[in-house]
Formats: structure tokens, C-alpha cells, sequence
């Protein structure tokens, strides 16, 4: 579970409020999310026993004005198609970096900028790359589909208006740049091979 | 318009389970029935019951019952803001409560919009069931996404020169009995906690946020290394906490006076 899953079980099973033996054994059994756990714990705390705090009239004016525009922009956002600029920047959001996200995903970081760069030919990539991708970056198998095949398409259309450029290489099979790889282990290549 | 033209009069049921046990979540009885008497009542008069702001009565719409308004895709537009504008102002001042913990409000308006931010996208994702613990309980779910959201510590003391007490070394007495130490959450109020409820607002930030995990049954400190206490929580000494609480019960003793 994630540091998100975790939190809200433990919320699940203690909906009246703490309860720190509960609590005692989320982290005994979670220990890398003990001090998130404490912290949330408290903040429960803090929401539960603080005096309710009112608004002021101005805080309340502004909070309308900037209440509805966050409304009106992620509503229009979620109505156009989801676009992914990159799979790495938005591995970050999620508090991943390139080596994290690669581990993740079961791949090597290398493996990771063939996706990145769309240097992968789609149709060799394992569906259960697309689905890992899907759920690690918490978006559609669909949105991560368009983001692998867009430049595929997009790097054909270059290679045919500028076939004397030499940087532009056909894309490459998922299964040879798994044989070829130099950062993973052959146990891990197998696992890859067989997807 | 009714709420209930907008999708089927009954409520919708919730999907996701809890993760150990398997057991689907729940809403909590009066969210559930606060639900299904709305469902047949038009917008305006929903509007009319979202005036009333005094939680503790019967007929106050509770957070829940926004959130699951808000999550029928099919409303009505000026209906959706005019639900999520009553939501957001809730949200604000759920969070206010961690202003203290903020060195200026620059940084803690920062704080607020990456969190109400996190909290619309999930309110509106209805590809996943990730979001229907807000059904369940909103102000957990806004602190635990405040959590994710946030990374940094919600609950912390910020270290000041007036916060510095030289340790007394003739100090032998022994808290781990005192009245502080042992409050249960769920105690029968005594007339300490009572008091230290009362007078919560009266006290310094540092000292409140002390009180509070006192009320909610948090020992100040335990022999055994492995209890989670205040002491631990806050990383400060349990004896600058029980200096804290001395000044606390000046502060209280004051304010009950100046109440008599």
C-alpha cells in the first residue's frame, strides 16, 4: 500500500477519532510511513480539539472569486482529453524520481528514457507496462497509449520530411532493448522477457 | 430542478472496500440519511438548508452530503458552484487550524491552494473510486490528502527564543502519574479537561497544539520507547512540555477568573 492507502485505512478503522494502539500497529506494521502516520494523527488531533475558526468577510469574498475559478479550471480540464507531456516530469508529481520510477515500473532507468523518448515501438511494448505506467502515474492506459504512439507517428512524419537527418532512428523493439540493456539483472530481464 | 432528477432517487451505493478486511466502505448513518431526504428536495431549497451554519443541530448539511451532491455529474452548473463555494469555505477553515504552524501567510495560502486543488481533481475523478472516502469522512480525507499533498510536517512546533526554558535541575517530580499524563480521549470530561477545552484559544499556538493531543488522550511521555507520545511527536523535551503546561494552567486560572 501507499503512504495515501495507508492513511485513509487507518482512518477507516478508527472513524470515531485516534486511537493510538491502532495506531501503534499501522506503524509496526508500515514502519516506512510511521512518522506520516504520527503526523496525520496529530493533525486529527489538532482539526478534532481546536476551536473552530471563522472566516472573515474578506477572507470569505476571496475564497469565492478563487474557489470557483480552481472549479471552472480543473472542470475544463477534465473535459478535454488528459495530455501527457512526460511520463517522467509526471512521475515527479507523484514524488518519484527517474531511479524510483524506473524501480516501479521493474525497469532500468535507461529503459525508462526509451519510453520517455518514445524510441520504443509500440506494439512490442508489454500491455503490462502500459497498465504498471497507468497506475503508477494515475492516469488511463489510454492517456499513456496516445503519450507512447503520438511520437511514434510524430518521429515517422519527421523521418519522411527529413530522411537525410542522421538522429532519427527507426524505433526500437522492446525485447532487444531489453537483451541489450547493461544496468539489469538477467533475472529481471527474464521476468521482462516473458511479459 | 430536484437533486433527484439529476441521476436516480436512490443513493448510490459505494463501491470501494476497505483494504485488510474487504468490507466496502460506508457513509456514516446520518450522511446516508441526510442523503436520501434531500434527493427528492429542488435546488433552491437545498440552498435555503445550506444557510444554516450551527454544526451541532440537526438540520445542518454536513460535509458528506456536499461532496456527494457534488460528485453527480449531471447537476446543474450555478448548482455545482454555488455547492462547491459552501464545500470550500468548510475546507478553508478546516485548514486554518494548521495556520499556526506557518511562518507567514504567504506560505500557508500556498499550502491551501495545493491542497483544495488536490481535493477538486479528486472530487471530479470518476475514473477511479479513489475519491469516495470524502463520502465517508471529509475532514479526514482533506487531512490525509493534506498529508500526501503536503509532504511537510502538519503538526509541528516552530522553534522561537521565547520558546527556550532552561532545564531545572532540582526538577524530581514525577509527571508520568500527573493529571496530563493520563487524560483518555474518551474520559468523562474532569474539571482539568474541561477548563483546558475551554480556555484552548487563551494559550500560545506551541502550548495549544500540546493541549489538543492531551484532549485526544496523547501521553506526554512513556518508559516504553516504542509509545508514540507528545514528547516524540513534537520532539521536545517532556520536561519543556510540563513548563509549557505550568504556564498553561497560569493562563487557564486567569481566564477563569476573568470569566467568574
Amino acid at each position: 500500500m501507499n503512504l495515501e492507502e495507508v492513511l485513509e485505512e487507518y482512518a477507516a478503522v478508527t472513524p470515531a477519532g485516534n486511537d493510538l494502539k491502532i495506531l501503534q500497529s499501522f506503524s509496526d506494521k508500515y514502519p516506512q510511513f510511521a512518522d506520516d502516520l504520527a503526523d496525520f494523527a496529530a493533525a486529527r488531533a489538532v482539526v478534532k480539539h481546536a476551536p473552530e475558526e471563522e472566516l472573515t468577510e474578506e477572507e470569505e469574498a476571496k475564497l469565492q472569486e478563487s474557489g470557483l475559478n480552481n472549479l471552472r479550471s480543473v472542470l475544463s480540464s477534465l473535459n478535454s482529453p488528459t495530455v501527457l507531456q512526460s511520463l517522467v516530469e509526471t512521475a515527479k508529481t507523484k514524488g518519484l524520481n527517474r531511479a524510483k520510477f524506473a524501480a516501479a515500473l521493474g525497469l532500468s532507468t535507461s529503459l525508462v528514457i526509451y519510453l520517455e523518448k518514445r524510441r520504443l515501438d509500440f506494439t512490442t511494448i508489454p500491455q503490462k507496462i502500459i497498465t504498471k505506467l497507468a497506475q503508477i502515474l494515475e492516469t488511463g492506459e489510454e492517456t499513456i497509449s496516445v503519450y507512447l504512439k503520438q511520437s511514434q507517428q510524430f518521429a515517422e512524419n519527421r523521418s519522411l520530411k527529413t530522411e537525410t537527418r542522421a538522429e532519427i532512428q527507426p524505433p526500437k523493439n522492446f525485447t532487444e532493448a531489453v537483451r541489450e540493456d547493461q544496468q539489469l539483472s538477467a533475472e529481471e530481464k527474464r521476468k521482462l522477457l516473458e511479459m | 430542478m430536484t437533486a433527484s432528477e439529476t441521476d436516480s432517487a436512490e443513493v448510490k451505493k459505494l463501491t470501494k472496500r476497505k483494504q485488510e478486511t474487504g468490507e466496502l466502505y460506508t457513509r456514516r448513518a446520518d450522511a446516508e440519511r441526510q442523503i436520501e431526504n434531500i434527493l427528492c428536495l429542488e435546488s433552491e431549497e437545498i440552498l435555503a438548508l445550506l444557510k444554516n451554519k450551527h454544526r451541532e443541530t440537526d438540520n445542518y448539511f454536513l460535509d458528506e452530503t456536499i461532496v456527494y451532491l457534488l460528485r453527480d455529474a449531471n447537476i446543474d452548473n450555478n448548482f455545482r458552484e454555488d455547492l462547491y463555494i459552501e464545500l470550500n469555505k468548510r475546507l478553508w477553515k478546516l485548514l486554518k487550524k494548521f495556520r499556526r504552524n506557518f511562518n507567514n501567510q504567504a506560505d500557508f495560502e500556498d499550502f491551501g491552494q495545493k491542497i483544495e486543488l488536490a481535493i477538486l481533481r479528486k472530487l471530479f475523478d470518476y475514473s477511479t473510486n479513489s475519491a469516495e472516502y470524502m463520502e465517508v469522512n471529509f475532514g479526514d480525507f482533506v487531512i490525509k490528502t493534506a498529508k500526501v499533498v503536503w509532504r511537510g510536517e502538519l503538526v509541528k512546533i516552530i522553534k522561537d527564543k521565547e520558546l527556550f526554558y532552561s532545564q531545572r535541575e532540582d526538577d524530581e517530580e514525577d509527571y508520568a502519574n500527573s493529571i496530563e499524563n493520563n487524560i483518555k480521549s474518551n474520559d468523562a470530561l474532569t474539571d482539568y479537561t474541561l477548563t483546558l477545552k475551554e480556555g484552548l484559544s487563551q494559550l500560545p499556538p506551541h502550548i495549544m497544539t500540546v493541549a489538543e493531543l492531551l484532549l485526544d488522550g496523547w501521553k506526554i511521555e512513556s518508559k516504553d520507547e516504542t509509545e508514540l507520545t507528545i514528547s516524540k511527536k513534537l520532539k521536545v523535551s517532556s520536561r519543556t512540555i510540563r513548563n509549557w503546561l505550568t504556564e498553561a494552567r497560569a493562563i487557564l486560572a486567569d481566564y477563569k477568573e476573568v470569566k467568574k
